[in-house]
């Protein structure tokens, strides 16, 4: 008994990270048909910038970001020129200011010595606004693509962001303090602050989630482009704007969750790409359509997860990965039953 | 054009370095060493090469040496593929006498067959046992690092000699992981002891809790984590949680100041297997190999100012030492006019004499069936206290 409580917990505070991260992995896919490989990558960076600013270096992230909205810029100022002819100057002009507080705010955190919080609140926006930097320059220069093609896409990334992390953080593991140190004893279990921090976090972001997707403006445009793309863009929603928006929720879930999950488990290069492939798996578990869906899938991948390494610690992830074989085609037949298909 | 003139410089600079020789009456013989200098294994190919760089610069002051060393020093860039070029390179355009190759254990076994029909004398820095073994297919290579068995063997013998009869493994899923497991699972029984549970994890893990149930269940008295930094702390975090009480030792792969920095006091009493070279400071003036580890550490530190050897530094620094002695022998032994043949043959012949050598990684003593020629002098149990390592006594 003692030992089932043990495995569902840390099952549970596994599960929440996962389910972070599936959250986001459905919401781009639903508004943009792109499956991230990458997703479990701005995990890593948001954990491996938080190493760098509580370090009191400016995190390499900073680069990248700052690079992004540059190339960003340019490639908006060259559309805008093809279109019309005249040289776009706005764009310039916003491209160089969001280019210089991107290097100016975590700079401004550092000198100042913000408090931990803002730390964290740093490395999730740096993390968070790469989604749109990513989607902006790598998918929406190939729109109407098939699935398979941004799968590929987002694959290349995936690599890329590993490589040129490795080369810009190095290949050794890294520790975060947790946020709240200390455990409690719930019965028989000894549960650390930090893990019922992770649950209770990822409940009120999910909260805060729905009740936006449910009651603002934005939040229902967001909802009425993942479902039917040509009907939003007739309402006038505009599907890149959307794409954009999915993106930096997504981005910005999956650097929360790399944040939570950094004190529990150690920072490295490497940690992102298993962490979000479990989350997909979840994800899939709810049909890549449905977020309550997801949730509860991710969950139930981190319970399942933790169960199969009990019984046979050197097959647990080959067990959790194959269980989305039979997921799949129970989902595949579930649809011909209801006559449609995930391609509105 | 450069190319051209460089050869030209450098072979000027050979015959300059042989008429000096020729008037002192030795000959030059050249020593090709291939390292890992750049790519993933950098950091341990950089260090073995600055090393090898400082046998040679020690060589040179020598004069009781019978002959002129020339270290020809090759970047494989981590890619066994260029290892096996640069071999073939050195033992046939350039006439190495020694080959020391290679930094990792994949290039070393790449090299096997170039070495054997090149016939040369080859010793390599790599860790893997099989680059010796079986020792009758590998008559030409030799090997300066200790091997798993020895510290799993070492670990045993001690967590025997404190009264465990069960003890639980719990190690890494990759090659490292398996490779521990394989020597782990075979020397247990022959040690009547018996193993508890057997767990995995990988570095990419969140949750270690399952596999330390396991452990704690199994009623292990004693658990050997085979495994590197961050999972290994992390394993050690969990088996605290579940109420592990019992030692924890864990592997050579975590003897490094990772382990320390990712615990941040998590880990204290852990017990940690490790060469001496590790806590050289430590180490008793009674030691063997304190004498030369101090030599070591001192002529490092005097030719490369603010740095300090490490393991790998080792590796190069006896790969070094044991291609001069075996040199030395070898030119003693044969006639002045000898064939570069049987120039090779005999210091490989000569290299299997050496006895009682101490270097950076514990006293060397060859023979025809020990290639590696380690005894367990330079293995050492550390033991975390206060958040560092500390010697424990024997």
């Amino acid at each position: 008994m003692q030992t089932f409580l043990f495995l569902t917990a840390d099952g549970l505070a596994n599960g929440a990270i996962y389910a972070l991260l599936g959250l986001g992995i459905v919401i781009i896919y639903l508004v943009t048909r792109v499956i991230n490989i990458a997703h479990g990558d701005f995990a890593m960076l948001s954990a491996m910038t938080l190493v760098s600013l509580e370090q009191g270096q400016m995190p390499p992230t900073c680069a990248l970001v700052v690079c992004g909205i540059l190339v960003w810029t340019v490639a908006d100022c060259f559309a805008s020129w093809r279109r019309h002819g005249g040289f776009a100057w706005r764009v310039l002009c916003h491209g160089l200011v969001a280019a210089m507080a991107a290097f100016a705010l975590p700079a401004l955190l550092l000198a100042w010595g913000a408090p931990r919080w803002a730390l964290i609140a740093m490395a999730v926006l740096l993390v968070g606004v790469l989604g749109p930097i990513f989607y902006r320059l790598a998918i929406e220069p190939i729109p109407k693509a098939s699935v398979l093609v941004y799968i590929i896409v987002t694959l290349g990334a995936h690599l890329v962001v590993q490589g040129v992390s490795l080369h810009l953080w190095g290949p050794q593991a890294m520790s975060v303090a947790p946020m709240l140190s200390g455990s409690v004893t719930l019965g028989p279990i000894a549960m650390s602050y930090q893990a019922l921090l992770v649950i209770a976090i990822t409940a009120i972001t999910m909260a805060c989630l729905f009740s936006a997707f449910a009651w603002t403006l934005h939040g229902k445009a967001l909802r009425a482009a993942s479902l039917n793309q040509v009907g939003a863009v007739l309402c006038g929603i505009g599907v890149q704007q959307s794409g954009r928006v999915a993106f930096l929720v997504g981005a910005s879930l999956a650097a929360l969750a790399g944040v939570l999950l950094a004190p529990l488990v150690g920072v490295h290069y490497e940690m992102g790409f298993l962490v979000g492939l479990k989350g997909f798996v979840g994800a899939t578990m709810g049909g890549l359509a449905s977020y309550p869906g997801a949730v509860i899938g991710a969950m139930t991948i981190g319970v399942l997860e933790s169960c199969f390494a009990y019984l046979s610690s050197a097959y647990r992830d080959a067990l959790v990965f194959t269980l989305i074989v039979p997921l799949l085609l129970l989902q595949s037949r579930l649809a011909a039953r209801r006559g449609g298909s995930h391609e509105h | 054009m450069l190319m051209g003139l460089k050869r030209w410089a450098l072979a000027a600079a050979t015959t300059a370095m042989a008429l000096t020789a020729a008037a002192q009456g030795k000959p030059t013989l050249v020593i090709g060493a291939v390292v890992s200098a750049s790519g993933p294994a950098a950091a341990l190919g950089l260090p073995e090469k600055k090393a090898i760089e400082l046998v040679e610069e020690m060589a040179r002051a020598r004069t009781d040496l019978p002959f002129v060393p020339k270290f020809m020093i090759v970047d494989d860039a981590s890619d066994p593929t260029r290892a096996v070029n640069a071999v073939r390179k050195l033992a046939g355009e350039d006439q190495a006498v020694v080959v020391i190759c290679c930094t990792t254990t994949p290039a070393s076994m790449a090299i096997l067959e170039s070495v054997r029909s090149a016939g040369v004398l080859n010793i390599s820095m790599a860790s893997a046992a099989t680059v010796v073994e079986p020792v009758a297919e590998r008559f030409w290579t030799f090997k300066t690092p200790m091997t798993d068995r020895m510290q799993i063997k070492y670990t045993l013998d001690l967590m025997k000699k404190r009264g465990v009869r069960k003890v639980a493994y719990m190690g890494l899923e990759d090659a490292y992981g398996e490779a521990g497991w394989n020597e782990f699972r075979k020397l247990v029984p022959d040690m009547e002891m018996e193993v508890a549970a057997s767990e995995r994890f990988s570095r990419g893990d969140t949750n270690f809790t399952p596999q330390a149930l396991r452990v704690r269940q199994s009623n292990a008295q004693a658990v050997y984590v085979h495994g590197i930094p961050p999972s290994s702390v992390l394993v050690q975090q969990a088996l605290t949680r579940v109420g592990f009480t019992n030692p924890v030792y864990h592997s050579a792969g975590s003897a490094n100041n990772g382990f320390l920095s990712v615990a941040k006091g998590s880990v204290d009493n852990a017990y940690v297997v490790s060469g001496a070279i590790q806590v050289f400071e430590q180490l008793p003036v009674s030691h063997a190999l304190k004498k030369p580890l101090q030599e070591f550490f001192q002529s490092y530190a005097q030719k490369y100012a603010g740095e300090s050897a490490d393991l790998f530094a080792g590796q190069g620094w006896d790969a070094g030492q044991l291609a001069l002695m075996a040199l030395s022998a070898a030119v003693r032994s044969t006639p002045a006019t000898a064939p570069l043949p049987a120039l090779r043959s005999a210091a490989r012949d000569q290299m299997e004499k050496i006895r009682n050598h101490a270097g950076s990684n514990g006293i060397f003593s060859f023979s025809k069936d020990d290639h590696l020629g380690l005894d367990r002098t330079g293995l050492v149990m550390l033991q975390v206290v206060d958040g560092r390592f500390k010697l424990q006594p024997d």
